[in-house]
């Protein structure tokens, strides 16, 4: 994010501090998709995800005066919406059942595919499910840093894990898809795998 | 590109779900509803409550309650939150390439360790930058106090143990060809003395404390060469602690390092392990195993030190500590440890009984660390797993659990496992806690009864494996001795003819206490197994053949070659297949192999590198479609603890 950006996000949360309403939608519409998506990636299925956004949001208008601006506004956000699902996952004993939901089915179907050819769909997919299936800490590190783009040391401020532990993890998490989709160094062949069931990490 | 690259692009180019049509317009209506006032803080609303200027008057009042009222008690509270203990994980490291003697530095920052091929590494935790400052070291290696220096024991090109810096990789000379080599367990804050540990025999340990600058060695104590005795300076020196065992008993002993003092605790109800002082010395923190239903509790107690004697009895400060290994307990209390955790377990892949060669991917059946010991039920319906005293029942095709019978009087001890033909019995090399014998047990397969059919002297690698009959089991002493037992009278007789066995016999008597002379003159045969058609048993060849399948007739008059492996490759176990056309082999640690019997070229048919650290036992299906192997995969995480000791005893730290 550039400075201009971030000075302006800046002078959002004063003012928003101030109950300027105007406001507090500018800064909504900037950020309110980006934590839609995460949202949905993580609890998998669209009903939920808006009201967990509605939830993060509500918590950042009622606690915004807490934000001392430390740390960035976006870090700051990301951590209530991870929190907020948290709390939800705490809550929901039926888990997560499925995340392979509508929209990735969307995405990876031929006509309306993103991606520019087959190997790159069918290594999308492969991750995609791989990403699903990694424990916890694993997957809000990939979550959070690839998918959402954030830095290691916004990751690790999210997550409240010092920098280090989100770089291990990342590692870990190499080590691990390796493995899972089988892909070697000079191309793609698939080698022996673990086939591992899902929600089962290894 | 190589292939992390393409993986992170790959995450980086992932589509977003796209925010349905009407959720800006719902968040935009909560704002509207939500009566977003300007907050004032609490502070500045009790210092100023008419939203003036502060009130002097409430300023003074305010100072007044901190000085009396909230600073004694923030000492209370500070003391209350120094009553729960803190663990937090260490830099993410990789101790993988050290294979001995991990130890952390004093200041925590580096860890030092033997490596493959048994270089002293140093490992920076803050870069993971690796350096190797000594070579042909082993055994376990210790800082000094002020983490300037490692010592260890160099083998070569002159015996001697070394302190070496672990900057710079400049060596001095402690003490000159140790005999028998000493391997370290502390280094006084002084620098002036040494602890290890040493075998003058293969049947006994001795803790050693040796002065450096006279060579004066003294024996602290004496034991059999299957306990470690832990030794380890108290943090100002002055005293040792180590541990015995007599009978069941464990004792934990404080010694002053004059010999002018000598105390022992002698009522721990169970084992001691990695008996470790804190760094005030008020305490001795250890590992205490328990015995219990259906499995043993490992927690970690503290005893209380004063002076040179112990205070009251253990307390328990920390429940199920599992596999926990401590490095180091600094002068800021945070003691560093390791806990692993066990991923490997049982994989199967299906094979081709014709050519003997894999139609899939090993995949894993059962997750299982500790060593398991499996083996297929005759129907090959079933696959019986041995670990931690459960003997488990689960399904060859889905891993899925059918039945599980304890054992918590059996320890598995050695390897190998192996189920009748009929189906009743199922044999394996064990250890009765209760009368500590080893041998080989049976376990009735419908009643979960255990038997012991043939009571054997340890070390235990009895590899015991059924005649196709039901009646005779094969299996192999410590010596490397094949015996044949019948099960109906449990005598055993050797394979060998009467004048081979006295040469074994002979040479074991005349070598026992040069080992390496004996391994040069024996003739060690291992994992023995019966032929499907029980005419032979086959087993390795060890020793200068080590990659070597011989077969021997059962009346021991005709041996033969099966097949030896090529480039110093070695077998370490293996299975016929059921038609006896294929042996199925683990070697080079992470491959599985496969070699007609008809004298044909073997052939690689896995590498289990991407699934674990190696594969043993491989076991061929009775219907030859599939073999299981155990793959051993470990992981360890290093974290450090805080405030763990008693609270009471801590305020006086």
């Amino acid at each position: 994010m550039g400075k201009f950006m971030s000075t302006r996000i800046k002078t959002l949360c004063k003012r928003v501090k101030k109950a300027d309403k105007d406001a507090a939608c500018e800064l909504l519409k900037i950020y309110y998709e980006d934590i839609y998506s995460y949202l949905r990636r993580l609890c998998g299925s669209r009903h939920d995800a808006e009201d967990l956004t509605q939830q993060t949001f509500l918590k950042v208008w009622s606690s915004l005066d807490g934000f001392t601006g430390r740390s960035k506004f976006s870090t700051w956000l990301y951590r209530i919406a991870h929190n907020t699902f948290l709390d939800w996952l705490r809550k929901d004993t039926a888990g997560v059942q499925s995340r392979l939901d509508q929209w990735w089915q969307d995405c990876t179907d031929q006509n309306s595919s993103p991606f520019e050819n087959l190997a790159e769909r069918q290594l999308a997919q492969c991750l995609y499910e791989a990403v699903d299936r990694l424990d916890e800490d694993k997957k809000h590190v990939v979550h959070l840093h690839y998918y959402q783009g954030l830095s290691i040391s916004q990751t690790a401020k999210v997550l409240d894990v010092a920098t280090s532990t989100v770089k291990y993890r990342l590692r870990e998490v190499f080590k691990i898809l390796r493995v899972k989709i089988g892909i070697e160094e000079n191309g793609f062949i698939q080698k022996q795998t673990i086939p591992i069931e899902k929600g089962e990490a290894i | 590109m190589n292939m992390q690259k393409k993986i992170e692009q790959s995450l980086r180019a992932a589509p977003k779900p796209p925010a349905p049509a009407g959720l800006l317009d719902k968040l935009q209506a909560d704002i509207s509803a939500w009566d977003m006032k300007t907050q004032r803080s609490a502070l500045r609303m009790w210092f100023a409550p008419t939203g003036g200027r502060f009130s002097l008057w409430r300023v003074a009042a305010a100072a007044a309650v901190a000085i009396v009222v909230l600073l004694p008690l923030s000492y209370g509270a500070t003391k209350l939150i120094k009553r729960f203990i803190t663990i937090s994980q260490l830099p993410a490291i990789s101790l993988r390439s050290i294979n001995q003697g991990a130890a952390l530095s004093p200041d925590g920052k580096q860890f030092a360790g033997i490596a493959g091929r048994n270089q002293l590494t140093v490992i920076d935790l803050s870069s993971d930058e690796r350096r190797n400052v000594a070579e042909k070291c082993t055994g376990d290696v210790v800082w000094s106090a002020d983490g300037s220096e490692i010592a260890v024991y160099s083998y070569g090109p002159r015996p001697a143990l070394l302190a070496v810096s672990p900057k710079t990789g400049k060596t001095r000379t402690l003490m000159e060809n140790p005999q028998p080599p000493i391997y370290l367990y502390d280094w006084s804050p002084d620098g002036k003395l040494i602890l290890g540990d040493r075998t003058p025999t293969a049947e006994i340990v001795e803790a050693v404390l040796v002065n450096l600058e006279t060579k004066k060695e003294t024996v602290l104590a004496k034991h059999t060469a299957d306990y470690s005795l832990f030794p380890h300076f108290s943090p100002k020196g002055d005293l040792v602690s180590y541990v015995t065992k007599e009978g069941d008993r464990y004792i934990l002993h404080l010694q002053k390092i004059d010999g002018t003092s000598h105390v022992k605790y002698m009522d721990f109800p169970g084992e001691i392990r990695q008996p470790l002082w804190s760094p005030d010395s008020s305490h001795i923190v250890f590992t205490g195993t328990q015995k219990g239903f259906p499995r043993e509790y490992k927690d970690l107690w503290a005893l209380r030190v004063q002076g040179n004697q112990f205070i009251g009895a253990p307390l328990p400060v920390v429940p199920d500590v599992g596999q926990i290994k401590f490095y180091n307990w600094s002068q800021n209390g945070q003691l560093a440890y390791r806990m692993g955790f066990e991923l490997g377990g049982i994989f199967v892949l299906l094979m081709d009984s014709q050519t003997g060669k894999p139609t899939g991917v090993p995949r894993q059946l059962v997750r299982a660390g500790g060593f398991p010991m499996h083996c297929w039920s005759p129907d090959g319906k079933q696959i019986a797993v041995l670990r931690q005293k459960q003997l488990t029942f689960v399904s060859a095709s889905t891993g899925e659990q059918i039945r599980q019978v304890s054992l918590p009087e059996v320890t598995q001890d050695g390897r190998g496992m192996s189920w009748s033909p009929d189906g009743k019995l199922i044999a394996f090399p064990g250890l009765v806690d209760r009368e500590n014998k080893t041998g080989i047990f049976l376990i009735t397969v419908e009643s979960g009864d255990v038997k012991l059919l043939v009571p054997l002297e340890a070390p235990a690698y009895f590899d015991p494996s059924w005649a196709p009959d039901s009646k005779t089991i094969v299996y192999r002493t410590g010596l490397g001795v094949i015996y044949f037992v019948n099960i109906e009278d449990g005598k055993p007789r050797s394979m060998n003819s009467p004048s081979e066995h006295n040469e074994d016999m002979r040479v074991w008597e005349q070598n026992k206490n040069k080992y390496e002379e004996w391994l040069k003159r024996a003739r060690i045969r291992i994992w023995p197994v019966f032929a499907p058609d029980g005419s032979s048993v086959a087993y390795i060849l060890c020793g200068q053949k080590s990659g070597t399948v011989m077969a021997t007739t059962i009346d021991g008059k005709e041996t033969r070659e099966i097949f030896q492996l090529k480039n110093n490759k070695s077998v370490h176990t293996f299975d016929w297949s059921p038609d006896g056309r294929h042996i199925v082999f683990s070697s080079a640690d992470k491959e599985i192999w496969c070699a007609p019997t008809d004298g044909s070229e073997p052939f690689q048919i896995a590498d289990i590198s991407a699934l674990g650290d190696y594969a043993l036992m491989p076991k061929w299906s009775p219907k030859g479609d599939a073999i299981t192997f155990y793959v051993a995969h470990e992981e360890s995480r290093f974290w450090v603890m805080e405030n763990f000791l008693p609270a009471a005893e801590a305020g006086g730290r």
